[in-house]
C-alpha cells in the first residue's frame, strides 16, 4: 500500500496549492522541500522584493517628492538594514503561514531533497543525511527555477549577485550593474534607485520589458530614465570582471564597445527549470531540449502517475501560474471537475515605479496573427484619482479583434496597475467585450475608471479624451 | 462577445452546445456550429448528452419517455417547451433520417462459447483489475467483422465512399434520464480483448461520471448500442452519422433452439437444447452497403460469437 495518495516535490506557490487542492480532494497528501516552505516566491522572490519596492518608494518620495508634495527633510536617513529586515519578517510572516495551512489540511512536510526510486516511490534525504521513502500513486514534480548565468560569469554573492544575493544583502551599493531588463531586472533596478544609488540597466534585446507590448517598453524605459535610472537597451553583455572595488562590465551596443564600472553587478538575465537531480532521466520522464519537463494540459508528464506544474515545466515562469497549474493538477488527479488553462491570458505584472501589467496578445502579436485589431487607450493624465496621487504616467491599452469585439490582451503602464488587471482577464475568460466593460459602472475617482475609458474608446466613443 | 457573433451569424444559441464553465456557450462552441452547419456530418461527431441515440424503446415508440411527450400525452393546449438536448436530439435525429436510407438486418447469436469464456476468464481478468463484460466481446467481434468487410468502416461522400484506415468503435453508454454518451474506442483493432475489456471499463465509467475529454467521443466509425440492458429483443436504431452501420445488440435471453447434428447414416439429427441467445440487428447505410454485403458482415460478427475460443 502506498505510504499518500499524493506526493508533492517542491513547496513553492505550485507546489503547496497542489497540495492543498489534493488534500481538500479528499487525497492523503505529503509535500517534500529541500529548502524553505513557500518557495523563492515567498523566500527570496515575489514577496520579500514587494516589501522592499514598498520601501523605496517611500525613500523615492522623500528624496525627490518635497517640490511636488511641499516638504523639505533636512539630514534625511534612510537605513536601507531596516528595509531589508522588514521584507524578512514579511517574508516569515508569509511562510508561518504556509506551515500553518500544512498542518490545517493534514498534509505532512518532509524537509530534504527527493529522487525519484520509481515513478510511485522517493528517496528524500534530509540535511542530516538520513534517508526517507516515500510511496504515493501520484507524484508532482513543482521544483521550480534557478537563476541562469552568462557563461564565465560566477555569482559570489559579493560583486557578482542574482536575486538571491541581491534580496538579502543589507550592504546598499554605491552603484550597481543590473543586466537583464525582464521582472526581476526592472524591479530591483526600481529598489536602489528609490535609494539613490547609480544603476545602468542592461538589456540585449532592444528593449526594457521585451516581452511586453513595444509601447508599454517605451513608457517604462522613459519614465526610468526620467528617474535617474541610465538604460541601456539593444545591448550585449561581453565580460563580467571582478576586482579591485567592485566590478568592470564590458559591453556592445549601439554606441560601441564600452566598460560600465560598479560596485556591484546583478545577473538576472532568466530563470532554468530545475529538472536535474531528481532521477527523471532514469524514469523516462519526457524532457524539452532546454530541460523543461513536457506535460499536457492535464499537468501529466508522459509517466503514468508523474505529474509536473510550475516552473519546472517552463510554460511561464510565474508564482500564479504555478499556482493555477497546481489547482488543475490536483483536480485531475483526483478526477473533479477542472478547466484548461490559457497560458496566453495568464496575467503578467512588474512592480516597478510606474508599475507594468499586462495579459494575451500584444498589438503587434494580434497584427502578426493577421486579426483585424482595433486598440483603445486611455491616459492615466487624464484620470483624477492619478493625477491627485501624484502618479500620473502611463495608460491603459486594450488591444480587440476589430469585429466582435473579442478582448485578445491589455497592456497597462502606470500607479498600481497590477491590482487593475483582474476585471481584464475575468472579462476575457467570460469572453466579454469592451462594451460590457464600458457599461460596467466604476467608482469616481478610481484608476480602475481608466480601464472603463479604455473600453469606451475601444467601442469608438470615448468620453474623457 | 458570444452575442455579437451569434446575431452576426445568425446563430441560434439554443442549437449550440456550451462547452465553458458551467455550461456557457463560447465562442469556439459558436465556431464548431459554425463550421459543423454547412456540412451535415460535423455536430455528429461532437456527441453530447443524449444527442446520439436515444433509448431504443423511444425510437420504436413502445415506451415514450417523459422527456418526449406524445403531443396526445400533453394537456390539451399546453405545449412542454423545448430543452436544447430536445431540440438538438430532434434536429440529428431528422438529419440522419435524411441523410442515409436506413435498413435494418437481424440475425441471432448463440452465445454459449462467449459465455463459457467469459466464466473461465473473468476470474483472471479480474485480478487485473478488469471486469470482463460482454460489451467487449461484442467490440472485438465488430472489429472481426469490419476488417472482414471493410465497406462497413466507411463514410459516403460525393466524391466517393471514404473508406476510413482507423477502426474506432464508439459504445453508446446509456446516462439514465440524461440521455445517451458515446465515447470512442480509438484502434480498436490494435487492442487485445483484455485492453478492450479495460477500455470499455474506463470509457463506460467516466462516461457515466461526465468525465470524459471531448476528443474521446469524437471520430468514431462504427457504433455499438447495447439496447438488450433495457429488455429490447431488437431494435433499429438511427446512424450515427457520418458512419456507415450500428449494431443492435438485444437482451441475452434463453431460448429453445433445434440443433442440427450429423447422424451415423449421413442425414440430419434434430434435438432441442436451451442456448443463451441474442438478436443482433445491422442499421446501415444503403447508399454505401447493399442487403448482401450487411448480411455478410452480420454473418461474420455472429460466426466469430458461435465460434468463440
Amino acid at each position: 500500500m502506498p505510504d499518500y495518495d499524493v506526493v508533492v516535490i517542491g513547496a513553492g506557490p505550485g507546489g503547496y496549492v497542489c497540495a492543498i487542492r489534493a488534500a481538500q480532494l479528499g487525497k492523503k497528501v505529503a509535500i517534500v522541500d529541500r529548502q524553505w516552505l513557500g518557495g523563492v516566491c515567498l523566500n527570496v522572490g515575489c514577496i520579500p522584493s514587494k516589501a522592499l519596492l514598498r520601501n523605496a518608494e517611500i525613500a523615492h518620495l522623500l528624496r525627490e517628492g518635497g517640490k511636488d508634495f511641499g516638504f523639505e527633510v533636512q539630514g534625511l536617513k534612510l537605513d536601507f538594514p531596516a528595509a531589508v529586515k522588514r521584507s524578512r519578517q514579511v517574508s516569515d510572516r508569509l511562510v508561518k503561514g504556509v506551515g500553518f495551512l500544512m498542518k490545517k489540511n493534514a498534509i505532512d512536510v518532509h524537509m530534504g531533497a527527493a529522487t525519484f526510486t520509481d515513478a510511485h516511490t522517493l528517496e528524500v534525504t534530509g540535511k542530516d543525511g538520513a534517508k526517507t521513502s516515500l510511496k504515493a500513486k501520484d507524484i508532482v514534480i513543482a521544483t521550480g527555477s534557478s537563476p541562469m548565468m552568462i557563461p564565465g560569469v560566477q555569482a559570489d554573492g559579493k560583486a557578482v549577485l542574482t536575486y538571491l544575493e541581491a534580496i538579502l544583502q543589507e550592504r546598499l551599493p554605491k552603484s550597481v550593474v543590473v543586466i537583464g531588463a525582464s521582472a526581476i531586472g526592472c524591479e530591483f533596478a526600481t529598489v536602489w534607485n528609490g535609494y539613490g544609488v547609480a544603476v545602468t540597466l542592461v538589456e540585449m534585446l532592444p528593449r526594457v520589458a521585451p516581452l511586453e507590448d513595444e509601447e508599454a517598453s517605451k513608457e517604462l524605459a522613459k519614465a526610468f530614465t526620467k528617474r535617474g535610472i541610465k538604460v541601456m537597451a539593444g545591448t550585449k553583455v561581453e565580460g563580467v570582471e571582478v576586482g579591485g572595488p567592485g566590478v568592470r562590465v564590458r559591453v556592445a551596443g549601439p554606441d560601441g564597445a564600452q566598460v560600465i564600472e560598479a560596485e556591484q553587478a546583478l545577473v538576472a538575465i532568466g530563470v532554468k527549470p530545475n529538472s536535474q537531480g531528481l532521477g527523471l532521466e532514469t524514469l523516462g520522464v519526457k524532457l524539452s531540449p532546454r530541460g523543461m519537463v513536457e506535460i499536457d494540459e492535464r499537468m501529466a508528464t508522459n509517466v503514468p502517475g508523474v505529474w509536473a506544474i510550475g516552473d519546472v515545466t517552463g510554460k511561464l515562469m510565474l508564482a500564479h501560474v504555478a499556482s493555477a497549474m497546481g489547482v488543475v493538477c490536483a483536480e485531475n488527479i483526483a478526477g473533479a471537475p477542472t478547466v484548461t488553462l490559457d497560458y496566453e491570458a495568464m496575467p503578467r505584472a512588474i512592480y516597478s515605479q510606474p508599475q507594468v501589467a499586462s495579459f494575451g496578445l500584444t498589438e503587434a502579436q494580434a497584427k502578426e496573427r493577421g486579426l483585424e485589431v482595433k486598440v483603445g487607450r486611455f491616459p492615466f493624465q487624464a484620470n483624477g484619482k492619478a493625477l491627485g496621487f501624484g502618479e500620473y504616467a502611463g495608460w491603459v491599452k486594450i488591444v480587440t479583434e476589430a469585429k466582435y469585439g473579442e478582448i485578445l490582451g491589455a497592456h497597462l503602464v502606470g500607479p498600481e496597475v497590477t491590482e487593475l488587471l483582474p476585471e481584464l482577464t475575468v472579462a476575457r475568460m467570460m469572453e466579454l467585450t469592451p462594451a460590457e466593460i464600458a457599461r460596467n459602472v466604476h467608482a469616481h475617482p478610481s484608476l480602475s475608471e481608466a480601464l472603463m475609458e479604455a473600453a469606451h474608446a475601444a467601442e469608438g466613443h470615448p468620453i474623457h479624451t | 462577445m458570444v452575442a455579437r457573433l451569434a446575431s452576426e451569424q445568425g446563430v441560434d444559441l439554443g442549437q449550440v452546445r456550451g462547452t465553458g464553465q458551467g455550461g456557457r456557450i463560447t465562442k469556439k462552441d459558436v465556431q464548431a456550429y459554425l463550421e459543423g452547419r454547412g456540412a451535415a456530418p460535423a455536430p455528429w461527431e461532437t456527441p453530447a448528452l443524449g444527442e446520439l441515440f436515444r433509448p431504443s424503446e423511444e425510437l420504436r415508440g413502445a415506451q415514450p419517455s417523459a422527456a418526449a411527450p406524445s403531443p396526445a400525452a400533453a394537456a390539451a393546449g399546453s405545449t412542454v417547451p423545448l430543452t436544447a438536448v430536445r431540440r438538438s436530439i430532434a434536429e440529428h435525429m431528422v438529419r440522419s433520417r435524411h441523410t442515409s436510407p436506413h435498413v435494418s438486418t437481424i440475425m441471432e447469436a448463440d452465445l454459449s462459447r462467449v459465455l463459457s469464456h467469459r466464466q473461465a476468464h473473468k476470474e483472471s481478468f479480474g485480478r487485473d483489475g478488469v471486469n470482463l463484460t460482454l460489451t467487449a466481446y461484442f467490440v472485438s467481434a465488430s472489429v472481426a467483422a469490419l476488417k472482414a468487410v471493410p465497406m462497413a468502416n466507411a463514410s459516403w461522400s460525393e466524391q466517393g465512399i471514404v473508406l476510413h484506415r482507423g477502426v474506432n468503435i464508439g459504445v453508446a453508454v446509456s446516462l439514465g434520464d440524461e440521455g445517451l454518451i458515446v465515447p470512442v474506442i480509438r484502434e480498436a483493432d490494435q487492442h487485445s480483448l483484455l485492453s478492450l475489456a479495460r477500455k470499455v471499463n474506463d470509457l463506460s465509467g467516466r462516461a457515466r461520471a461526465h468525465k470524459l475529454a471531448p476528443d474521446e467521443v469524437q471520430g468514431g466509425t462504427f457504433t455499438i448500442t447495447n439496447h438488450g440492458v433495457s429488455g429490447s429483443l431488437f431494435a433499429t436504431p438511427i446512424i450515427n452519422q457520418p458512419q456507415c452501420a450500428i449494431l443492435g445488440v438485444g437482451a441475452l435471453q434463453k431460448r429453445v433452439v433445434v440443433i442440427e447434428t450429423p447422424d451415423p447414416a449421413g442425414g440430419v439429427q434434430d434435438s432441442v437444447a436451451i442456448r443463451p441467445m441474442v438478436y443482433l440487428s445491422l442499421t446501415f447505410d444503403h447508399r454505401i452497403l447493399d442487403g448482401a454485403l450487411a448480411d455478410r458482415f452480420l454473418g461474420h460478427l455472429v460466426k466469430t460469437l458461435e465460434g468463440w475460443g
